[in-house]
């Protein structure tokens, strides 16, 4: 049955995986239309890195082959999926969105990619990301600043930018990103699309390449809540090459879930001052909908959170520049000769290497780190993230969820904040308090709002107590079911 | 505790030692990697020792039981949570850019060693971390680096300065060796490189406080490592009475010129920059994993030499030289029990199998081709007299040759030894004819002439003659010469 | 809390992270990790729940059991596989630069 290019991007990876099970559709056609339409906007959203046609085509032929044997489909049979750069697929170039990486082909494939291809999803191209997952709005990349489908002059969000672009301008049902401080969360909400961050220890990072490891997830873009739940089935589950990870099986999603009589914390300090009024609307909005499907608003207040964003940069520009110290053209990458020395090439291989926001982290992550100043640094902030865990456990004695806005603003204008770090850092102010305590969070689309004449999508994020994904994504599929918001998808201007 | 030898008039020295061993395990401490010594660069790396992009450490268990087994060994108070710190610096044999070890809470601390003069050695602390790899500077314009030993499991042994010559330094790396290779811990073969020794030395005049600290590295023997510290104390005494003031530095041993010499200055030392691994958990250790460790602790050199010295009655040098390798030591006790006679057992393996082994290179009985059965055959053959000490001696030789029992190499080379009397005396007579003026010596007190006569008895029995029964049988015969 | 951002300490620190910046980089830096460092001196405020930390062990959102593996050995990566990824090789080695009289 011939469809027309468009349907494509109207289903979800659920219903999408379900068509080639029953065989509605065949796998190629599918990673065909997939590809060209990739192909149509390559110049125009700057979202993907490397296009995987061959492999993909042989992928989807072996797969159509194998289903016309009856094979068992896996859950993800025939999904078209695009992975941040930031993700090992063995022979694949994995560079990070970095010079420093450039042409590297990882010789072995992450656990969680490797389930992805066991499930029959097909990856169809690697994304841009900021370099080495640092950054909010894709603009640190060393390659391609991928564009926003709802605004080509605004950012998509970062550090996951290529992986938030190809979702929300239809190109694939889901997209593997990661998340140490809203890398995830954050572009979901600036692109209208779903977006997940598990609890810390959920999904193996064997195989991410580590920016700051007590904080790193692997997490998922998609159109609907359902694709996040699916996908976490899918992928989660312990993993003996990553010590990080939680001895557990793989999250079962709970079909029979009721917002009746649930407890959503509010909690005061994610509605002050720095966030924007309409932003502010729009999640009110969401909050008075969780009310009328049951939900219980219960007002929070969580003090520890103006500590949040320094403790959140402490740490993890510490575990960033100790995670980055491997990369000195030694035994990979390009390198730069320098003065000749070891010492220089490496040196020099690093200068060259890096852009500038890495090195300002490797700076920042050193200096916490050294001699004299790791006691009022990096000691003190490991303390106050043990003291926000605690805050955030004690809150969910009084409350089954967390709610409130994903982001402070709006997705804001390419240029416009990349010439102050600063201003880049607060914006995770949102985001970054589930990362240091290890929760699952997702984000909802939650409603537009208007800037300078365009319509710009805001994000609902929900928090959950330590390994409860499923609660989260449950509560977080029942509000989408009763909205509208997910549905609309940016007009194809990008062509 | 005896005064500690002076140097050179007034100066002492203070020493500490830090040990780095290779546990002796099948794979690396985060990955599985074969820990093979010798083989062809780089092909015992995978991506993970290899610091790839993506990559996470996973632990080895039977690493952490045999540091834990060292620990006890030397008498340490565990800590049942240590953890990992990452330990960063940039070297091209290092390719993380960190290493990772124990800072903050290493596996163990205290406990100690102890010398034979009765001083004890403390230890500061023992802990795990990885290996790095090898850099090759001297094969032509640029370096080399093979990563096979990047991630190999080592233990680190701090001493504390407690040592005051180099003869302590000596005796503190063997008991250290002998109780690591006892306890099954490591193979501690300097050669092999799975036993490593920097030395921290200075000097003081006594009374005064205590020097500049300065480190000693690439010492590759025990040997050097004496040479090295008494060269080095020698060169600090001189520094410092010449007015010179000596500054922290890390020194190189040049074995060839019998000198150290600056390997980079440590005023500016290197800011590590510890912080706890986060890939990581803590080592968690249980009650139950400790009283495991401490059953699979065997019987520790110090411990069976003071049992055998007061039991069996072995003098200390037997008793050391027993002792010497855990092999040694366990082929004695079987070797003693099973013959039943441990100062025979003691007496043999003390000098005629210890004398063997030093020929053939070798450690251990067992790779001589001896067997503890074979070696009680024959103590049991020269109690019951069926073989004489000399034929017991050639009987020996026989066995290192080849895998035949005692009792029938003794048939094969005609060694069986005489004790009939009645053939002793036939034996005796002959030899005492002819011979008046010797038994008149001996009658008169005069050893040597009895002596003489027992040889030609020996001569005439082609040495089967049981020594004991002759020369008591002479006696008699000459003593009585009516019979 | 402190914290030293002139230049000579921002050079200091780029030597010890392995990084050679340029006089512009460094001019650039030096005030932004300034405002930085200084914004982030919020962690020095005292915290109302002061929960003390169990000993030294950092509260890491990580399981507390220890995860181990047997040793038992696994084939290795191909020699070739490895050494392909670097810019220089031969012999089996990875070739560096020589070092500087041992510095690191």
């Amino acid at each position: 049955m011939r469809r027309r290019p468009a349907d494509l991007s109207e289903l979800d990876a659920s219903e999408l995986a379900a068509q080639h099970a029953r065989r509605e559709r065949s796998v190629r056609s599918t990673i065909e239309e997939t590809l060209a339409a990739i192909e149509s906007v390559a110049d125009s959203l700057g979202a993907i890195a490397e296009v995987l046609s061959e492999q993909a085509i042989r992928r989807a032929d072996t797969l159509d082959a194998a289903l016309q044997h009856d094979f068992p489909p896996g859950s993800l049979c025939g999904v078209p999926v695009v992975l941040k750069s930031n993700l090992c697929l063995a022979g694949v170039e994995t560079n990070c969105g970095s010079r420093v990486l450039a042409g590297y082909r990882p010789p072995y494939t992450a656990t969680v990619v490797e389930r992805l291809l066991a499930s029959g999803a097909i990856p169809v191209g690697t994304a841009h990301m900021d370099e080495f997952a640092m950054g909010s709005s894709g603009e640190n990349s060393a390659y391609s600043v991928a564009r926003n489908p709802w605004d080509p002059e605004r950012t998509p969000g970062g550090s996951s930018s290529g992986c938030a672009a190809a979702v929300a301008a239809g190109l694939v049902p889901l997209a593997l990103g990661s998340d140490t401080g809203g890398s995830v969360r954050q572009p979901a909400a600036l692109c209208g699309i779903s977006g997940f961050k598990p609890t810390y220890g959920r999904l193996s990072r064997a195989g991410l390449v580590a920016f700051g490891s007590s904080l790193d997830q692997i997490g998922f873009l998609t159109r609907s809540v359902r694709d996040l739940e699916l996908a976490l089935r899918a992928l989660s589950g312990a993993d003996d090459r990553d010590s990080s990870s939680l001895a557990e099986p793989p999250v079962e999603a709970l079909p029979i879930f009721t917002l009746q009589g649930m407890r959503i914390g509010v909690p005061e300090e994610y509605f002050g001052a720095g966030l924007d009024p309409r932003v502010r609307k729009c999640v009110e909005d969401a909050l008075d909908e969780l009310e009328d499907l049951g939900a219980q608003p219960v007002p929070l207040a969580l003090p520890l959170t103006e500590l949040a964003i320094a403790c959140y940069y402490v740490l993890a520009t510490a575990e960033a520049a100790s995670n980055l110290a491997r990369f000195d053209g030694v035994r990979f990458g390009p390198r730069s000769a320098g003065d000749g020395t070891l010492a220089g090439m490496q040196a020099a291989t690093r200068s060259a290497g890096f852009g500038p926001e890495v090195k300002r982290r490797i700076l920042l992550g050193t200096f916490v780190l050294s001699r004299g100043y790791y006691d009022a640094w990096y000691a003190r902030a490991t303390s106050v993230r043990t003291e926000l865990a605690a805050e955030f456990r004690a809150a969910f004695e009084e409350v089954d969820l967390i709610a409130g806005p994903t982001t402070p603003d709006l997705a804001f204008r390419l240029g416009e904040k990349s010439s102050d770090p600063l201003a880049m850092y607060l914006s995770d102010a949102l985001t970054v308090p589930a990362s240091l305590a290890g929760l699952p969070a997702a984000s909802v689309p939650a409603g537009f709002a208007l800037d300078d004449g365009r319509e710009l999508p805001v994000g609902l994020q929900l928090i959950g107590p330590s390994g409860r994904d499923a609660e989260v994504l449950a509560a977080a599929r029942l509000y989408q079911a009763a909205t509208p918001h997910h549905l609309r998808r940016p007009a194809p201007a990008l062509a | 505790m005896s005064a500690p030898p002076s140097t050179a008039a007034g100066w002492r020295t203070v020493t500490g030692l830090e040990v780095h061993c290779q546990l002796g395990t099948k794979t690396k401490l985060f990955c599985g990697c074969a820990a093979e010594f010798g083989a062809l660069p780089n092909t015992h790396v995978c991506p993970v020792c290899s610091g790839a992009p993506g990559t996470l450490p996973v632990l080895n268990a039977e690493a952490v039981r045999l540091a834990l087994r060292a620990a006890l060994a030397l008498g340490c108070s565990v800590d049942l949570t240590s953890r990992f710190d990452r330990k960063h610096y940039f070297y091209c044999d290092l390719p993380k850019g960190y290493q990772i070890s124990q800072y903050a809470r290493p596996l163990g601390t205290g406990g100690g060693i102890l010398l034979a003069s009765g001083r004890f050695v403390r230890l500061r602390r023992i802990h795990l971390e990885e290996d790095a790899g090898k850099a090759i500077h001297d094969r032509g314009p640029e370096t080399l680096v093979d990563l096979n030993r990047a991630g190999i499991p080592l233990i680190e042994i701090v001493s504390e300065p407690d040592l005051e010559s180099s003869d302590e330094a000596h005796e503190y790396l063997a008991r250290l060796k002998e109780t690591l290779q006892f306890a099954g811990v490591s193979e501690c073969d300097m050669e092999k490189g799975s036993l490593r020794c920097d030395v921290n030395v200075s000097v003081h005049k006594a009374g005064e406080p205590w020097g500049t600290r300065i480190e000693l590295k690439n010492l590759n023997s025990f040997k050097n490592v004496v040479a090295a510290l008494e060269h080095e104390v020698v060169r600090q005494i001189g520094e410092r009475e010449s007015g010179r003031d000596l500054h922290q530095e890390t020194r190189l041993w040049d074995a060839e010129r019998g000198e150290t010499r600056v390997m980079r200055s440590k005023e500016n030392e290197d800011d590590y920059r510890y912080f706890p691994d986060p890939d990581l958990p803590p080592v968690a250790l249980s009650a139950e994993d400790l009283e495991r460790a401490r059953s699979e602790l065997p019987e520790l050199p110090a411990a069976r030499r003071a049992r055998w010295q007061a039991e069996l009655g072995l003098s200390s040098y037997d008793a050391g030289v027993l002792s010497a390798s855990r092999g040694m030591a366990d082929f004695f006790e079987e070797t003693a029990r099973l013959s039943q006679a441990p100062k025979e057992a003691a007496n043999w393996l003390a000098n005629d199998v210890a004398a063997a082994l030093t020929e053939a290179r070798v450690e251990t009985p067992g790779e001589l081709g001896l067997t503890p059965q074979r070696m009680s055959e024959l103590i049991a053959l020269v109690s019951e007299g069926a073989l004489s000490r000399s034929g017991a001696k050639r009987v020996f030789a026989a066995m290192l040759a080849s895998d035949v029992a005692p009792e029938r190499l003794v048939r094969e080379l005609g060694l069986a030894q005489v004790s009939d009397e009645r053939t002793i005396e036939a034996w005796c007579r002959a030899a005492l004819k002819g011979q008046e003026k010797a038994a008149a010596d001996v009658r008169a007190g005069e050893l040597k002439a009895l002596g003489t006569l027992i040889g030609r008895v020996m001569k005439a029995s082609a040495g089967r003659a049981n020594p004991e029964l002759v020369r008591a049988t002479l006696l008699r015969l000459i003593k009585s010469p009516l019979t | 809390m402190s914290h030293t951002t002139d230049l000579e300490s921002v050079r200091a620190l780029a030597r010890l992270a392995r990084l050679e910046l340029s006089e512009e980089e460094l001019l650039r830096f030096a005030p932004e990790l300034e405002r930085i460092l200084d914004a982030f001196e919020v962690l020095a405020r005292p915290t109302p729940a002061a929960a003390r930390a169990s000993g030294a062990t950092p509260a890491l959102p990580m399981p507390a059991v220890a995860r181990t593996r047997e040793d038992v050995p696994v084939p290795s990566l191909e020699r070739d596989a490895l050494l392909s990824s670097a810019s220089s090789s031969a012999d089996g080695f990875f070739v560096v630069p020589k070092t500087v009289g041992n510095e690191r």
